[in-house]
């Protein structure tokens, strides 16, 4: 035998072998980081140190946590649409047409026909055809599935396993209901020799000091002493900075620019009365915006008080027949019942038309830049919840080639300088136009529409002079200017994208 | 928007020229319609609900027509002996009725299916879904002059509807035909009939006609018939489709009469008169257009034009132009044949300052001071759920009470609006328990609950919420960031002892200053940590940032 040679180490070092020592299995590097309360990047480089010097064997193995997507968690509770499907078949007597199945099922299509592709595939339900129609029928009973059984597991919290090939994980991964992370474990153990030299004290713990502290340094010690060097090399712990959002960011640049172009910021109401919502923009009250389907009606207290009833006359008249306004009207019974209805405001116009009744007095520059609330199923290219930045311009002798000055200058502002613009409707301008913006990667956008409030919008509110407007659907902008394609991402539920998110990517000069 | 599939070659027909693709997109941005797809000879054009006379290739070859210089035929009209007797019996099911005859068009297979589906789409958007309108198409040779409109019980009413083989009676069409099945419900036990002399059936408006007097192909002559609530609403479709049908080289378009129990009336074919001035015309758009310019613009938009004298001329406007209320919607005519890209923008200089919400500057301090403590800012929806904002948190159902709930979610997750933003911190959190730790996050954003006393019984205040989670965190911990936080808007806050389902007891208060309660502070309660599959303990604050400004009389008015 080789006599061995004394081997001198720092204090972490020596931690770390003698913890190894006591111990018959490898220790995982993570317990190791919390016992000995060293951060596992010190920790890390110094086992590297130590394998290096023929001390440790680190052994490196890779293993796949599964981890439950917001559709898995969703369908954890509802069930997967498979099993959706088959449940609607089953309680519509168990079977079934396509056509019972899209009313029936609380899902939008294109997840239905996915869920009767999956229940067809599991031999859960079969498509017959029944004289000149398609019809689903559902076995009496069936058998939770595989991947059912795996889905309720992951809701009670993430599984760690060995990286094998399993088809229900697959099928898990491949349907975005779970997503799937690598992660690598290291086991720490000592080698022969160093199980040696530790049995014969042949590990000197070193003089050297890895700190040097404010006592050092102010008895003198410091002359003395001996301090370790670091591997400055070595990468440092992650810490995370406190950080804006980015699309707060982007809001604020926006909010900046018409600030610099000398427009006042309003807001209004959330929850909003359908009057100043539809019937002062002059928005007929069978309009179909104003149906069920395209706004969110309050459920209680479902109506709200109408305070000017002077006001209510006159849009009441405006609506009915033109009142003074030199319109025809839209002809039909007005209801202040219907004006009353409370709704989640669908557009940010309720706040201008607000603002003017306030404010009647040229020059008026007003600008609003919220939320507004529409019935969608939130998915990459809808949202339930959304910004409008809405403006005004009110003045003697505004005209329509000043709206389009504006919208220029509003987007040159932003970095746009390629714009267009097409004639097109809006209820309550006339005339009305659609401003497209051209984006190096998406092409024309339309984004910027606008139109001069129309005479049965202004006379009710007493406004005796042109009123420019404007309410731009701010979230496309900041997605082609943040580079984003889901509008998910802008009310993003992952920090770490948060966390990482490239500084510059949410303050480019737009 | 509606969208209309239309034949390029039909509409090449029409207009007796072709167009190059590029060609045809410029000129249909003069009728504010777009092309969203061509496929072989079928383009899908997306269309403006404004312009419902521009949802069918007749009605856009119209359009088009004095934009590349062709002239449109001006189609006579005259009076026809056709009578319509409405029944008292119908009044009070679906009273109004109009119709018109268009005369000497031959009917084909392209003619037959544009005009079937320019009905459909009718129906769908003006006509809202036939509740408010219903149309039919008859070809007059097999019906009299003399036509009945009134109302019987279903189940006295018999005919062959459109497309089936048999006679059957009215009850079983709704019961038992696509199309009862999905308008029945529009009527009741009594549907209005529309039938001859003879006792030949038309239709059961609005849910079918008979497959006696259908259209087919080698009909010339077509009767129009539309019914709902309102007279005027039902004339305006009706000559909608006269005028569309009748550019199929009708020789006239004629007008029935409707002989109501109290009045007898012939729904005109007229065009509406409007006076406009060159004043309204260039101060409205900032150009400077003659009297003639204005003229030749309105022309290109088929209005027939007489010029009174240099500042005024009348404009007749086709019937079939519903949406033209008011003066200002012919402005917008004469601004559309000028050309929208013609226009030079110009920016006016109005010499005013810009203010944000003077509640911005307590927000950005806010969001300054948390960032620099390490916190991360996220964004949340305003809507939520009551699962997340009271269940989850350990709340009594009760408080449901002040919360705005919708009546038509559109999924369980999104349901009503917040009252409070921790339950978003904590199911933000959920989503992140994988994430590297301490996890320490804050948002800013407003909160809406009911109040009784504002006009739209609501009231919504700004806050700020933050929470911190890790291993091990502490109430200390928060409330160093909390205090810190205040203190810096020379706030002098106190914490009360608090008892709240949410937060552990004894590790829980309220923060008050000014003797004013602005927010509550703690470390949550293990049970509703578990409610959102989080692992670690969690300690968080929520501070009203409206109530601070009203301390600090910063002003709160946002209007």
């Amino acid at each position: 035998m080789i006599p061995l040679n004394k081997i001198t180490v720092n204090d972490i070092e020596y931690s770390i072998l003698y913890e190894l020592r006591s111990s018959y299995e490898p220790i995982d590097a993570q317990f190791l980081s919390k016992k000995l309360g060293i951060p596992i990047s010190t920790l890390m480089s110094t086992l590297e140190a130590l394998k290096e010097r023929g001390l440790i064997t680190i052994n490196v193995q890779e293993l796949y946590i599964y981890k439950l997507t917001q559709e898995g968690i969703l369908y954890s509770e509802k069930g997967l649409p498979e099993r959706q499907i088959y449940n609607a078949i089953i309680s519509l007597g168990g079977s079934a047409t396509m056509e019972q199945l899209l009313n029936t099922v609380a899902l939008p299509k294109n997840l239905i026909e996915l869920g009767i592709g999956h229940a067809r595939k599991l031999g859960w339900i079969t498509l017959k055809q029944e004289s000149d129609k398609f019809v689903l029928k559902a076995l009496p009973q069936i058998v939770e599935s595989n991947l059912e059984q795996l889905i309720q597991k992951l809701s009670r919290g993430p599984l760690t396993v060995r990286p094998v090939e399993d088809i229900t994980f697959q099928e898990l991964v491949r349907r975005k209901l779970a997503e799937r992370k690598v992660i690598k474990t290291y086991k720490i153990s000592l080698t022969d020799t160093g199980k040696q030299l530790l049995d014969q004290g042949l590990i000197i713990l070193s003089t050297e000091k890895s700190t040097l502290t404010s006592d050092d340094i102010l008895s003198g010690r410091w002359t003395t002493l001996s301090l370790k060097s670091y591997n400055v090399k070595a990468l440092p712990p992650i810490i995370y900075p406190g950080r804006k959002h980015p699309y707060i960011s982007f809001l604020e640049e926006v909010r900046k620019i018409l600030l610099e172009m000398g427009f006042s910021e309003a807001e209004g109401f959330f929850v909003e009365q359908e009057f100043w919502n539809f019937d002062v923009l002059f928005q007929a009250q069978d309009h179909p915006a104003r149906e069920i389907h395209d706004s969110y009606r309050v459920k209680q207290p479902s109506l709200g008080t109408l305070e000017d009833s002077e006001l209510v006359e006159k849009v009441r008249n405006t609506h009915e027949s033109g009142w003074i306004t030199g319109s025809r009207g839209w002809r039909y019974k007005w209801s202040a019942e219907i004006a009353r209805r409370l709704i989640l405001r669908t557009q940010t116009t309720s706040v201008s038309v607000r603002y003017l009744y306030k404010h009647k007095n040229p020059p008026i520059k007003m600008f609003a830049l919220s939320r507004v609330f529409r019935p969608d199923v939130l998915d990459p290219t809808h949202s339930m919840e959304f910004h409008q930045c809405e403006g005004i311009v009110m003045d003697k002798n505004l005209t329509f080639r000043d709206l389009l000055g504006f919208l220029k200058e509003f987007s040159n502002r932003l970095g746009i300088t390629k714009i267009k613009f097409k004639p097109s409707y809006f209820p309550f301008t006339e005339p009305s136009v659609e401003g497209y913006i051209y984006h190096e990667k998406l092409g024309w956008i339309e984004a910027l529409p606008g139109g001069m409030f129309r005479p049965e919008v202004l006379a009710p509110l007493d406004i005796k002079y042109p009123v420019l407007a404007w309410g731009i659907g701010i979230d496309r902008l900041a997605m082609a200017v943040l580079g984003i394609n889901d509008i998910r991402e802008l009310f993003t539920r992952d920090l770490s994208y948060l966390r990482n998110f490239p500084w510059l990517r949410s303050h480019a000069n737009y | 928007m509606p969208t209309i599939n239309i034949d390029i070659i039909d509409l090449f027909n029409l207009l007796e020229t072709s167009l190059s693709e590029e060609q045809l997109r410029e000129l249909l941005e003069y009728t504010k319609c777009e092309i969203k797809e061509i496929k072989g000879t079928t383009a899908t054009l997306e269309v403006n609900a404004d312009r419902p006379d521009l949802f069918s290739v007749e009605g856009l070859a119209r359009a088009i027509r004095p934009l590349i210089g062709k002239k449109n035929k001006l189609i006579p009209t005259k009076h026809s002996n056709y009578k319509i007797i409405v029944e008292p019996s119908v009044l009070e099911v679906r009273p109004a009725i109009a119709a018109f005859i268009v005369k000497g068009v031959k009917i084909n297979d392209t003619i037959l299916s544009q005009t079937f589906q320019f009905q459909e789409k009718l129906h769908e958007t003006l006509c809202r879904n036939r509740k408010k309108g219903s149309i039919g198409l008859y070809d007059i040779s097999k019906i009299t002059t003399t036509i009945k409109y009134k109302a019987l019980p279903l189940t006295e009413i018999k005919f062959r509807p459109l497309d089936q083989q048999i006679i059957m009676r009215g009850d079983e069409i709704i019961k038992n035909t696509d199309k009862g099945l999905k308008y029945g419900s529009l009527i009741g036990n009594k549907a209005p009939l529309l039938i001859d002399e003879n006792g030949t059936v038309l239709s059961m408006p609005p849910i079918i006609n008979s497959e006696d007097t259908r259209l087919t192909v080698g009909t010339k002559d077509v009767l129009i018939d539309v019914t709902g609530f309102d007279r005027e609403f039902v004339t305006n479709v009706g000559r909608i489709i006269a005028y569309n049908l009748a550019e199929r080289g009708a020789t006239h378009i004629e007008s029935v009469t409707i002989e109501y129990p109290d009045i007898t009336y012939i729904p005109s074919l007229e065009y509406q008169q409007i006076k406009l001035s060159k004043e309204l015309i260039n101060n409205t758009l900032g150009l400077h257009l003659s009297i003639r310019s204005i003229a030749k613009l309105l022309k290109k938009m088929n209005h027939i034009i007489t010029i009174k004298n240099n500042n005024e001329l009348l404009v007749e406007v086709p019937p079939y132009r519903v949406d033209v209320l008011h003066p200002i919607d012919l402005v917008e005519d004469v601004a559309i044949a000028y050309g929208y890209m013609k226009i030079n923008p110009t920016y006016p200089l109005i010499n005013t300052k810009g203010h944000e919400l003077p509640i911005r500057s307590l927000e950005k301090g806010i969001r300054e001071i948390m960032i620099g403590l390490g916190f991360q800012e996220i964004l949340n929806y305003m809507m939520t759920s009551p699962k997340i904002q009271l269940e989850n948190m350990l709340l009594p159902e009760s408080e449901i009470t002040n919360i705005i709930e919708v009546e038509n979610p559109m999924s369980d997750e999104y349901t009503s609006l917040r009252i409070w933003l921790i339950p978003g911190l904590l199911n933000f959190l959920s989503f992140n328990v994988d994430a590297p730790y301490p996890q320490k996050i804050f948002e800013i954003g407003y909160t809406v609950q009911r109040n009784p006393q504002s006009p739209n019984l609501t009231l919504q205040e700004m806050k700020i919420a933050a929470a911190h989670t890790e291993y091990a965190v502490s109430y200390e911990q928060i409330q160093a960031v909390a205090y810190a936080l205040l203190k810096t808007f020379e706030l002098d806050p106190q914490f009360e002892p608090l008892e709240h389902p949410s937060f552990l007891n004894g590790r829980a208060a309220e923060i008050i200053t000014n003797n004013k309660k602005i927010g509550i502070i703690g470390e949550l309660h293990p049970k509703v940590l578990l409610n959102f599959r989080l692992r670690m303990p969690t300690a968080a604050f929520e501070i009203n940032i409206t109530k601070i400004a009203e301390i600090l009389k910063i002003p709160t008015e946002t209007i």
